[in-house]
């Protein structure tokens, strides 16, 4: 193909420096080499279309470009053997992002032995969507909305077949080796009982650089430390790998707490499992790109952070745990609270404060734009000052809401989605 | 969940963290073996030290941070308060002002003009807000 694209750039060179009578015959040489091109294209054998069973499923295959993606598959360097993993994916209202899931899902290395698809009460064309690949799916359909993810992630559970299940979201794209990654991890270490992956923020503008700086901090940082101290304190909700077995008897749903993962990862530590952090189980994820529904984000996490800590204080009671979160919530706690007291005692002294806060985001932003090949998280780096603001302002609405108000909010906050534009 | 407000000393902890993690893991690469520091390390997170002497070890680093943390901030702000706080500044210039009405001195009052601090009129002088 690619000589017969030569052959024809070379014809249409010459045919400039040629006069008329020669021009129409190089012409028509081209038309006659398109023509050729054409034929044997179309004799190309095609690809393999029979898709081997795996023992529990038999695939059929609809769509073209499902086929090449699968086939792919297939001729991974681990055969055709699948692996003992469930991917579960929650999915409320996702029309512009579940095809991108589900297909990250048949693209992966290791292939997954089930992809279960919870369809949580969805009113918009995600359960055509769905439908697109029932052959290649297992789905759960509610006829009606449970307003939790962890409604519907319980209900999921019932249906997992795999020993080890991965969960993930609806708006969120599994890079090709989570699995075998996950597989990986638990067979390295058999006392493992979950695995937290490596969670990036899909380019959109400021607010998701932002975002993204704020993962870079958190994964490269804080959560490698709380690793080597075995104090990790959130398996994202979005790349997290469980025991099935033991997720069903020690674990279980309460729906208590808007933030379900810091509640699965508390219990865990109460029940002194073992939890591994793999920076290699990446996945991409969309965060709020307006700032009101990323406030209303944070008010979620935050909000879940407080609720957590409140049912699960006796984690302090461990030393590892009680520095980690100590650090996270105490220092939290006070640096928002200096925040905003700071600018009414001494606006000068504010002012010293802002501009080395400012020269970290900047080198923050250089780091983040050399490890991601991302400029623009240089460019938006001192956006970020904004959001300090923002996330100690809701920090502390929060904690006064939960904690001392004891107003507990289970309202779940569903943001708008996109489509997906680049990871 | 992102990481929370932060004033920089968490993330100084971790990277210390971090760093004698890598220590740790590279001096038992070559054959050290740090049993001392290995029982420090298991008295944090070993189960079989689950007792109530860690559990008060436990409780009371998350109390000292938070006295460490909140002595460090009030002090801070206290000193500000003490030492050219806003209440300060602003004290000051109203006797600047005061000074520059009562003696006339029209350089002094130049001066202040010139900063935007304060604005002519017919009758008085007043405190730009």
């Amino acid at each position: 193909m690619g000589s017969l694209t030569l052959r024809r750039g070379r014809t249409s060179h010459l045919a400039e420096n040629l006069n008329s009578k020669a021009f129409f015959v190089v012409k028509r040489m081209e038309s006659i080499l398109s023509y050729a091109q054409k034929i044997v294209l179309n004799n190309i054998p095609k690809r393999k279309r029979e898709i081997p069973s795996t023992g529990r499923h038999t695939y059929v295959i609809n769509s073209h470009i499902i086929q090449d993606e699968y086939n792919s598959i297939v001729e991974n360097p681990f055969g055709d053997t699948s692996s003992n993993v469930t991917i579960i994916i929650p999915c409320h209202n996702e029309e512009k992002g579940i095809r991108s899931t589900i297909e990250s899902c048949l693209k992966q290395t290791r292939k997954p032995l089930q992809i279960l698809i919870v369809n949580d009460g969805s009113t918009d064309g995600s359960a055509k969507i769905i439908d697109e690949y029932s052959n290649f799916v297992d789905v759960v359909t509610i006829s009606k909305a449970t307003g939790n993810k962890s409604f519907a992630q319980e209900i999921g559970l019932k249906y997992v077949k795999g020993d080890i299940f991965f969960a993930t979201d609806g708006d969120t794209i599994l890079d090709s080796r989570a699995v075998e990654e996950v597989e990986k991890t638990f067979a390295k270490d058999p006392e493992v009982v979950a695995v937290g992956g490596y969670v990036k923020s899909l380019k959109y503008n400021w607010l998701t650089a932002c975002r993204e700086l704020d993962y870079i901090v958190g994964q490269n940082l804080h959560k490698v430390a709380q690793s080597n101290i075995d104090a990790v304190f959130v398996i994202p909700g979005c790349a997290g790998a469980f025991k099935t077995d033991i997720f069903k008897e020690y674990i279980r749903f309460d729906h208590d707490t808007l933030t379900e993962d810091l509640d699965f990862t508390y219990k865990l530590h109460k029940n002194y499992f073992k939890i591994a952090y793999n920076r290699d189980v990446v996945t991409y994820t969309q965060d709020p790109d307006k700032l009101g529904q990323y406030i209303n984000q944070m008010r979620r996490w935050y909000g879940g952070g407080w609720q957590n800590l409140k049912k699960h204080y006796s984690v302090i009671g461990k030393p590892n745990n009680s520095l980690q979160l100590s650090l996270t919530y105490v220092e939290g706690l006070i640096f928002s609270a200096a925040l905003f007291i700071f600018p009414l005692i001494n606006i000068k002294f504010f002012q010293f404060f802002l501009l080395p806060y400012l020269a970290f985001l900047l080198v923050l932003g250089l780091y983040g734009a050399i490890l991601r090949r991302r400029w623009d998280l240089l460019l938006y780096s001192p956006t970020y000052l904004v959001l300090v603001f923002v996330n100690a302002w809701v920090f502390l609405e929060q904690f006064w809401k939960e904690i001392v108000l004891q107003k507990t909010n289970l309202v779940w906050f569903h943001p708008e989605r996109r489509e997906n534009k680049t990871i | 969940m992102p990481a929370v407000p932060t004033g920089g000393l968490s993330i100084f902890v971790n990277i210390a963290i971090v760093l004698i993690g890598y220590i740790v893991k590279s001096l038992k690469k070559m054959g050290f073996h740090l049993r001392s520091g290995g029982f420090i390390y298991n008295l944090f997170v070993d189960k079989k030290f689950d007792n109530y002497f860690r559990r008060i070890l436990g409780y009371g680093v998350a109390v000292l941070l938070f006295v460490m943390m909140f002595s460090v901030t009030s002090f801070s702000i206290y000193k500000r308060i003490v030492d050219g706080s806003n209440i300060q500044i602003v004290k000051e210039q109203i006797e600047k002002v005061r000074l520059a009405h009562e003696n006339s001195n029209e350089d002094q009052f130049v001066s202040l003009e010139s900063k935007g601090l304060v604005v002519k009129s017919s009758s008085s002088i007043a405190v730009k807000k």
